[in-house]
């Protein structure tokens, strides 16, 4: 699904480069769920962009479904990310003046479906996440969690291949945090590739591996136990 | 497009875009009733005079003797004029189209109790005021040497008139006005003998512009008028004012001056004021297309999460461009709308208040698309720092 | 906590100097583009006869033909001159305490010094009463006496420039100057005077400039000179030499009379009317009395004066600074707005309401100062233009000490009435909401 190698990434300021990344390389298997860990300023982040494609590798490949993006100009990697990645972000970044049917509709927009097709697809979206009944409602009327499930809505409503998320839980308490991490193994169990950002160890031991970053670089893999079976129970509580 | 989606973000984000509109509305009648009367003095200024504008000079000689022989004098000055280098022709001649001194009288076009009147701006000159202005002979003769009086006394009346084609067709309509009498107030006859084609007033406004006559009388403090090759005329003013002052020491020569500047200082007000409202007209809308320009980098620079967003989930730069820009061309439209209002009121207002004429309907898609215009492009540079935001700032919490 | 204040709004205006310049420099285009049209109005519709306009009128007296009205001025109205002979009439009465018939002519003028070339002057021929009803200044000299009047004696008035043109500035009194080749003696020479719009004659252009020297009405016409303006007739008249037309029902001269009170009004309404029925009985007169005395501010509105030109202009600017005015109020909000988070942070801290309402107040009223000095400089500019445009706008165009404090003011005010909604709007602000997203 995914394969990088060597990936630098170097910020330059003035004089001064930081390297944010050092000779990275990973492969993700389709249908995995990898939870990246690490400290504040390990390249958690800079990671999470590279492989969502918001910024490119200073060098080394990445190769992305069986093709190589780390080259690719502005306008195709905004239709990868448009067609093979969805995003969940840690403060869900729903766009506060649209309601939730128009929010989850965005990406779709950029695909130049027509209204049908988008109908019908951002209502199965919502369905996933159990807010069909809220679509004309704004993201400011909903709570911290609904709005998370509105925005993995938005990420599921293109069938991406890839969802990657950045701390999905960390602006939730714990109750609506499970909640969440129960959708995201639903969504994983149905088949999509996840790669979670988290420095919740207890978060990171629910996917099926962990990737430990440490200063730009990947320090060990530790391969887990697959989640509990309970996670069923779990999505039938959230519909 | 996505036009729900940004109407629905407008809706909720109303004072700016409503601040904009108006803007745009009050431009718009602004713009538009500017460009009203400026058309309307630009048509006025421009209005044929039936001379040749610029090859004519207008000089004059005071004198204060009582001359023996004031036709001498006359034929002195023309003949010596006539010889300096550069010059065609000279007439001897009571007034100027648009110099702003001239006479006027009304004249009837019969002798009957119930005739027709006319207002005739009327001009007094010598056989060379033909040739020298330019005029052309439409129908009948010019009058000959031996028909024009020099120096009459205060009661004489002429007996012969060259008439304007406006005039002689609106008094003798559909009839010959060759050998038909017109009557001045005291009942004289006068006899038409001719018509020229076109011969404007000495002054604009009170009746139609081309209404006049030529009667064949010379008085000898008459202006002069020099019909000169246009390329000399500039050096020729104080050759001929030299001259002039040469022949008789005892004269005062008057200001020499070229037809073209004349004109020019009689419209001068309406060149004025068309230039202010140009002026207005052209501020007006460079502060509305700043007003854009601020207020669209204000909405980007708080957008530029959501930018960021959109662009991490998958929009291109040309989207988000796309974005603002219907966006703007939204607010703008809603604005020409209520300017379509406001300007039909304006110019209600002004044609009742100020005598300004109708605007013309042509005049309103041209706007609206000049309005369409500056607002895309003020629009153009803060959509294009939205297009350029960094997708990654999705990723920042912030 | 003024100064205080006045430090932020500084701060401030720096921080974002794109939107605070465009701010500014909205406001001052909008100052500069209506205080240029205003200065223009003011000037024209302002008194040209301080302290004593309202007692000095201009005379009608209706002479027209039966048909119809002179003028089409308020429904019909007499002809805006008079004819020489009533003038002349008007001359004997005693009841004014001054009055002047008088025109305008040109003269070509020379002093005894040779060399100096023959010029075309203007000149005033007018009464000796002219000069105390218009409250003229004199330098040196004065006035003819009545004799002068009487007698048409060959004396001038010259006005100060021409005065420094033919004898350099000095007391000419007493010296002898050129009209036509007829010498004329100075009898005084008066200061500057220039009186906008120059009401008594509009002949030859409301904003033109004083004449060049003034002589006795009767020495024109002894010389059987017709004067320089215009002349209005209605009747066929044969005219065969210069007595006819003076006794002619053409009106071609100005009379104006000096009345100080409301009884002295009406006793020369009284004369004039008993006058114009006694002519009556001549055959004149044929129209319904109607004989009247204006005073010169309402004759400056009669004779519309101030263009509709001016006017729209006027309409014009003031729809530009309202545009202006939106322009500000769209930044200002953006600029407050966007500090917002800062202002939930001051709120915090214990900044109440009146202190945050307080604080951008103080920056508005800044950006209000300097809109309104640059609008000043832009109105200079705007006024340096228009005397550039129209001739005889000189005495016109200037800005003066009354204009410059209301330029301010308005400019003020307009940054006040632009600011009041983003100040409301931003004290509104719940401390918490902007502390917790950040």
């Amino acid at each position: 699904m995914l394969s990088m190698n060597s990936i630098t990434k170097v910020y330059q300021a003035g004089v001064i480069e930081t390297h944010a990344l050092r000779s990275l390389s990973l492969e993700v298997e389709a249908g995995e769920f990898v939870a990246v860990t690490g400290p504040s300023g390990s390249g958690k982040t800079t990671f999470l962009n590279i492989a969502g494609l918001l910024e490119a590798p200073s060098s080394g490949t990445y190769v992305l479904d069986g093709t190589d993006v780390s080259t690719m100009r502005d306008r195709a990697r905004s239709q990868t990310r448009n067609e093979k990645i969805g995003f969940i972000f840690q403060g869900f970044n729903l766009i506060p003046d649209l309601n939730i049917f128009d929010n989850v509709d965005v990406p779709l927009r950029y695909r130049g479906w027509s209204g049908k097709e988008r109908r019908e697809r951002i209502v199965e979206a919502l369905d996933l996440v159990g807010l069909s009944a809220r679509k004309q409602h704004l993201p400011s009327q909903l709570s911290g969690g609904q709005q998370q499930r509105v925005a993995i809505a938005r990420a599921l409503a293109g069938n991406p291949k890839l969802l990657l998320a950045d701390e999905p839980t960390g602006n939730l308490d714990s109750l609506m945090a499970r909640q969440v991490m129960e959708l995201l193994e639903e969504i994983n169990s149905a088949g999509t590739t996840i790669i979670m950002v988290t420095h919740d160890p207890e978060l990171a031991r629910r996917a099926g591996r962990n990737v430990h970053l440490l200063d730009g670089q990947v320090s060990d893999f530790q391969p887990i136990e697959p989640p509990p079976a309970e996670s069923d129970d779990a999505v039938a509580q959230v519909a | 497009m996505e036009i729900k989606p940004i109407l629905s973000t407008l809706l909720r984000n109303k004072t700016g875009a409503v601040l904009i509109a108006l803007q745009i509305a009050l431009t718009m009648a602004v713009v538009v009733n500017a460009i009203v009367v400026i058309q309307d003095r630009a048509e006025t200024i421009a209005m044929p005079t039936g001379v040749d504008v610029d090859q004519l000079i207008m000089a004059r000689a005071f004198s204060f003797n009582d001359e023996q022989n004031p036709r001498a004098v006359i034929e002195n000055d023309l003949t010596l004029l006539g010889e300096l280098p550069g010059v065609q022709s000279v007439t001897k001649i009571s007034t100027m189209p648009l110099s702003n001194s001239g006479s006027s009288s009304t004249f009837r076009v019969s002798d009957a109790d119930n005739a027709a009147s006319i207002n005739l701006a009327y001009y007094q000159s010598d056989i060379h005021a033909l040739g020298t202005l330019g005029l052309e002979i439409t129908r009948g003769r010019w009058f000959r040497d031996d028909e024009v009086t020099y120096q009459p006394d205060g009661g004489y009346a002429p007996t012969l008139v060259v008439l304007s084609d406006y005039a002689a067709d609106t008094m003798y309509p559909d009839e010959d006005p060759i050998g038909k009498f017109m009557y001045n107030s005291l009942g004289d006859a006068i006899e038409v003998i001719g018509t020229y084609d076109q011969l404007a007033k000495p002054w604009y406004g009170w009746g139609n512009f081309y209404s006049t006559a030529i009667f064949p009388i010379v008085d000898l403090n008459a202006p002069l008028v020099l019909r000169v090759d246009a390329d000399q005329r500039d050096a020729l003013i104080p050759v001929i004012e030299e001259a002039l002052a040469e022949i008789d020491r005892e004269r005062l020569v008057g200001t020499t001056r070229a037809h073209t500047d004349i004109v020019a200082n009689t419209f001068e007000r309406d060149v004025a004021m068309n230039r202010m409202l140009t002026v207005v007209m052209t501020l007006v809308v460079i502060i509305t297309a700043l007003g854009i320009v601020g207020l669209a980098s204000f909405s980007v620079m708080q957008r530029r999460k959501q930018i960021g967003t959109r662009r991490a989930i998958g929009a291109q730069r040309f989207h988000i461009l796309r974005y603002f820009l219907t966006e703007n061309w939204l607010i703008t439209t809603f604005g020409i709308v209520l300017g379509l209002g406001l300007t039909f009121a304006l110019n209600s207002l002004l044609i009742n208040e100020y005598n300004l004429p109708k605007l013309d309907p042509i005049m309103l898609p041209l706007a609206v698309l000049g309005l369409w215009g500056v607002g895309l492009l003020a629009t153009l540079g803060p959509a294009r720092n939205a297009a350029a935001v960094d997708p990654a700032i999705a990723t920042r919490s912030i | 906590m003024f100064g205080y204040y006045m430090r932020l709004a500084w701060l401030s205006l720096k921080r974002n100097s794109l939107l605070s310049s465009l701010m500014v420099g909205a406001i001052a285009l909008g100052i500069g583009v209506s205080m240029t049209t205003l200065t223009l109005f003011y000037v024209m519709s302002s008194d040209p006869l301080p302290f004593k306009s309202d007692r000095v009128f201009s005379v009608q007296m209706d002479t027209w033909g039966p048909d119809e009205p002179a003028n089409q001025k308020g429904g019909g109205s007499p002809p805006i001159q008079m004819t020489y002979r009533d003038a002349m009439a008007l001359m004997e009465s005693e009841i004014p305490t001054h009055q002047a018939t008088m025109m305008h002519r040109g003269f070509a003028v020379r002093t005894e010094d040779e060399n100096v070339r023959l010029q075309r002057l203007a000149a005033r021929a007018t009464y000796n009463g002219f000069f105390p009803m218009f409250d003229v200044p004199f330098l040196y000299g004065g006035p003819w006496d009545d004799r002068a009047d009487e007698n048409a004696d060959e004396v001038v008035v010259l006005s100060r420039e021409s005065n420094e043109k033919f004898f350099g500035g000095q007391d000419s009194v007493g010296k002898t100057i050129y009209l036509d080749s007829v010498p004329f003696r100075v009898v005084g020479v008066i200061d500057t005077w220039q009186p906008t719009p120059v009401f008594y004659d509009l002949n030859n252009g409301a904003w033109s400039s004083t004449e060049d020297m003034f002589v006795p009405f009767q020495v024109p016409i002894s010389w059987e000179y017709r004067a320089h303006g215009s002349t209005n007739c209605w009747k066929p008249e044969k005219l065969e030499n210069y007595q006819d037309s003076l006794q002619s029902e053409c009106v071609w001269v100005q009379h104006w009379v000096q009345l100080d009170s409301a009884e002295q009004r009406e006793e020369f309404h009284a004369f004039m009317d008993s006058y114009a029925s006694s002519q009556k009985e001549f055959g004149r007169f044929q129209r319904p009395l109607d004989n009247r005395t204006t005073n010169v501010v309402d004759w400056l509105e009669y004779m519309e004066v101030v263009g509709g030109d001016n006017r729209l202009l006027v309409v014009l600017s003031f729809m530009f600074l309202l545009i202006c005015l939106l322009n500000t109020v769209g930044l200002m909000l953006a600029k407050f707005l966007n500090r917002a988070p800062l202002v939930g942070v001051r709120r915090a801290l214990g900044a109440s309401k009146r202190d945050v309402a307080l604080q951008h107040g103080v920056e508005v009223m800044l950006i209000g100062l300097l809109g309104g000095l640059g609008g000043l400089m832009l109105s200079y500019l705007g006024l340096l233009a228009v005397r550039n445009w129209y001739t005889g706008y000189e005495y016109l165009a200037r800005l003066n000490p009354e204009m410059i404090v209301t330029a301010v003011a308005l400019a003020l005010g307009a940054a006040v009435i632009a600011g009041l909604y983003p100040t409301w709007h931003i004290t509104r602000i719940q401390p918490a909401v902007h502390l917790k997203t950040q």
